[in-house]
């Protein structure tokens, strides 16, 4: 078996593409039924947000299944495979593994550490396991990237920082003040970004806006938005002693706030800091304010700033998560690889069992006289020696399931306890196949992108 | 305790500043973590010691400056434990147990010393309580002037548009503020009342032409220092940085009060 993930994301096709192959929420059961129908699909999960549509498969036969999967595709969305083949990738075992651990984690996101990939990780597995497309290879693998989803961002800060302009300044705010909570927001000048910054800092809990702009109908519209209360531009110094927070995105040519002003405001508000967020050019507020105590003035550099840092901070805490998943990964493949031989130590233990029950009944034909608490005795005490004698085997086949030379191992086990015909009976699970072990990445004859990794084909049962 | 116990202490104390200093550096919450292990161990060992101790003690009379000292340093372990169960604030925790550690192992390194109470008979209970309100103080204190030190220097470095990992980590400037000013405001009458019993042991003791004295005049001088900075920050006519600015003055008067002993003629303590 394999597992193969094929998709196309915001790094791989632009928008307009990305938006013909998106499903409709309503939609996926079906599609997930009408993929779990495809032939050599075993178990299947649909991914599908706003930048990425990835269909995540267990496949017995990989060489086929990207045709399989892209057939599918074609299809669904009503379009030849010509035209979108060469948006997609396609990962292949241990690849595809790493891959959904990466995605889940957020590394693989727009914006690197952002957390609501998780939760639309955990509710495209929810609904194929609703759908029963799901079995034990899925289940336990988008468990596990969902747990090494939540360790990432509990064990790292990746997600906690600022990555664009409008939460910087509200990071910003929140060092100076702690929270917006009863706090007064002044936005001078209606522009697109002082909405927007002016929308966080309410959301962040601003108990009062105020809204100055040249044009008054103007302010009025955009404090109505936020539920504030609009104000003249040359009104917006006098209520400076009012304000927390001022948010300045004119196009004005000249200073909208001047040192006098403010000072003349701080005079009246000596202990209460003033943060200025001016992202404006040119610069609506004179720089020299910087100076006046208490007063924390910040530029629309200084915000890109804050966000460069921040998203190095990021990267930096993507390579502790790399980790992880390295471990996470080499969890799962020990997992896996112990799957092969559960079949064998249940024949084993049945046998043991029948050889057990069969012993007794020759044992009671022989000795009708025993009494119930003597075959009760006799029956514990030839149990336990049945047990204490397969314990090393059993322990010593688990543990050389994750040798490389797993395959010999398991072999020699069927062929030391006859277990030949409970294997041909089918009570055993496939024996393992090999596949080659491929470590390079190469392009399909459709032009897809492959990649494949050694160690999970080489196991593979 | 002395010899082996206390080095033994020292070095899980160190080492717990170790792990937080290391988090501070390249953040690791599981660093984190084993230092904030590490240090609730130091305090239990701390707790147990000090428990054994009182158990052991006959009176006043044989209490040391080593045990009192001791104390302080528990009172700072528990205040940083206190402090880092209500808010991300390792930069505090970690500086207020290295004033905690920088205390114990000087006093460690001065070894067993004398039991200066049993000069005091009858006041001897007296000033237990005496020593007990000053050390609760000092240590509230001490937490007061980390905590201003902390404003001073998330407040540089904000004036300054620096965005960086001590920024990022720190507390808000008002969180800053309020637990200055709280730590402060609850030390401040235990320092009142450290010096009302002071009084009146030494009125009881010695007599009033006792009160003419530096140790004296220092700690009324440290009082009032922070009797002005609790006014400066309630009339909140001043920015945060000249109050947390006073806030250290007044832990200098302080300092220099708890190290003019050797100035005066009854306090040999210090």
């Amino acid at each position: 078996m394999h597992i193969i993930v094929v998709g196309l994301n915001y790094r791989t096709a632009p928008v307009e593409v990305r938006e013909r192959f998106a499903f409709a929420e309503q939609e996926l059961p079906k599609a997930i039924e009408m993929l779990k129908r495809t032939p050599s699909i075993m178990e299947c999960v649909i991914v599908a947000t706003c930048n990425r549509t990835e269909l995540y498969a267990v496949v017995d036969r990989h060489v086929l299944c990207g045709h399989y999967i892209r057939h599918f595709m074609e299809q669904w969305f009503g379009m030849p495979r010509e035209k979108f083949t060469k948006y997609l990738y396609m990962y292949e075992d241990e690849a595809a593994i790493r891959h959904l651990f990466r995605v889940a984690c957020g590394l693989d996101s727009m914006i690197i550490g952002e957390t609501q990939i998780l939760g639309q990780v955990r509710d495209a597995f929810l609904l194929a396991q609703r759908e029963r497309a799901t079995g034990t290879l899925f289940n336990m693998l988008f468990k596990q990237a969902v747990t090494v989803g939540k360790r990432a961002h509990t064990e790292t800060s990746i997600g906690e920082s600022a990555v664009s302009v409008s939460y910087a300044a509200v990071e910003l705010g929140k060092r100076i003040f702690g929270g917006f909570g009863g706090r007064t927001a002044l936005i001078i000048g209606a522009g697109k970004m002082g909405e927007l910054t002016a929308k966080h800092l309410n959301a962040s809990g601003v108990k009062r806006v105020l809204v100055a702009n040249r044009t008054y109908e103007r302010a009025a519209e955009f404090a109505e938005k936020l539920g504030g209360q609009p104000l003249r531009l040359e009104d917006a110094a006098e209520r400076l002693t009012e304000a927390d927070v001022v948010i300045s995105s004119t196009g004005s040519h000249e200073y909208v706030l001047t040192k006098a002003q403010v000072e003349r405001a701080m005079r009246l508000r000596p202990s209460r800091p003033l943060f200025l967020i001016d992202i404006a050019v040119p610069r609506d507020i004179d720089p020299a304010i910087a100076d006046i105590p208490n007063v924390f003035l910040y530029d629309i550099d200084d915000l890109e700033g804050i966000v460069e840092s921040n998203l190095e901070q990021r990267r930096r805490e993507a390579a502790k998560i790399e980790t992880m998943i390295g471990e996470e990964l080499e969890a799962f493949l020990n997992w896996y690889k112990t799957l092969g031989v559960v079949p064998l130590i249940r024949a084993l233990q049945e046998k043991a069992a029948r050889i057990h029950e069969e012993t007794l009944r020759s044992l009671t034909n022989k000795l009708p006289d025993l009494t119930e608490h003597e075959l009760k005795v006799i029956r514990k005490l030839t149990k336990s020696i049945v047990n204490q004698m397969m314990h090393d085997p059993i322990l010593r086949i688990k543990e050389m399931a994750g040798d490389k030379k797993a395959r010999e191992a398991m072999d020699l086990f069927v062929k030391l306890f006859a277990l030949e015909d409970a294997v041909l009976r089918g009570e055993t699970s496939a024996r393992p196949q090999t596949s080659e072990a491929r470590a390079d990445e190469r392009p399909d004859d459709a032009g897809t992108v492959r990649k494949t990794a050694g160690r999970f084909a080489a196991a593979t049962p | 305790m002395y010899g082996f116990a206390v080095h033994g202490l020292l070095v899980l104390y160190a080492l717990s500043l170790l792990f937080y200093f290391s988090d501070f550096v390249s953040e690791s919450r599981k660093v984190k973590r084993m230092g904030a292990g590490l240090l609730v161990f130091v305090w239990v060992i701390q707790t147990g010691w000090l428990i054994r101790r009182l158990l052991q003690l006959d009176g006043p009379s044989g209490l040391t400056r080593f045990e009192t000292l001791f104390f302080f340093v528990w009172l700072l372990v528990t205040i940083s434990l206190a402090a880092s169960r209500v808010a991300r604030i390792e930069l505090f925790v970690f500086a207020v147990n290295v004033v905690g550690f920088s205390v114990l192992a000087a006093v460690a390194a001065e070894g067993p010393s004398a039991a200066p109470l049993e000069r005091w008979d009858a006041g001897q209970y007296l000033l237990i309580v005496h020593i007990s309100l000053a050390l609760a103080a000092y240590a509230l204190f001490t937490a007061g002037a980390v905590l201003s030190l902390m404003y001073l220097l998330l407040h540089r470095q904000l004036k300054s548009r620096n965005w960086n990992a001590v920024v990022r980590r720190m507390p808000s400037l008002e969180t800053i503020d309020r637990y200055a000013f709280g730590a402060v405001l609850a030390g401040t009458p235990l320092l009142i009342l450290s010096l009302a019993v002071a009084l009146a042991t030494l009125l009881m003791a010695r007599g009033a032409e006792w009160l003419a004295d530096w140790k004296v005049f220092a700690a009324l001088v440290a009082a009032v220092a922070y009797i002005v900075y609790i006014a400066m920050r309630k009339r909140r006519m001043h920015p945060g940085l000249l109050t947390a600015r006073w806030n250290l003055y007044a832990f200098c008067a302080l300092l220099a009060n708890s190290l003019i002993g050797a100035a005066s003629r009854f306090h040999s303590w210090s």
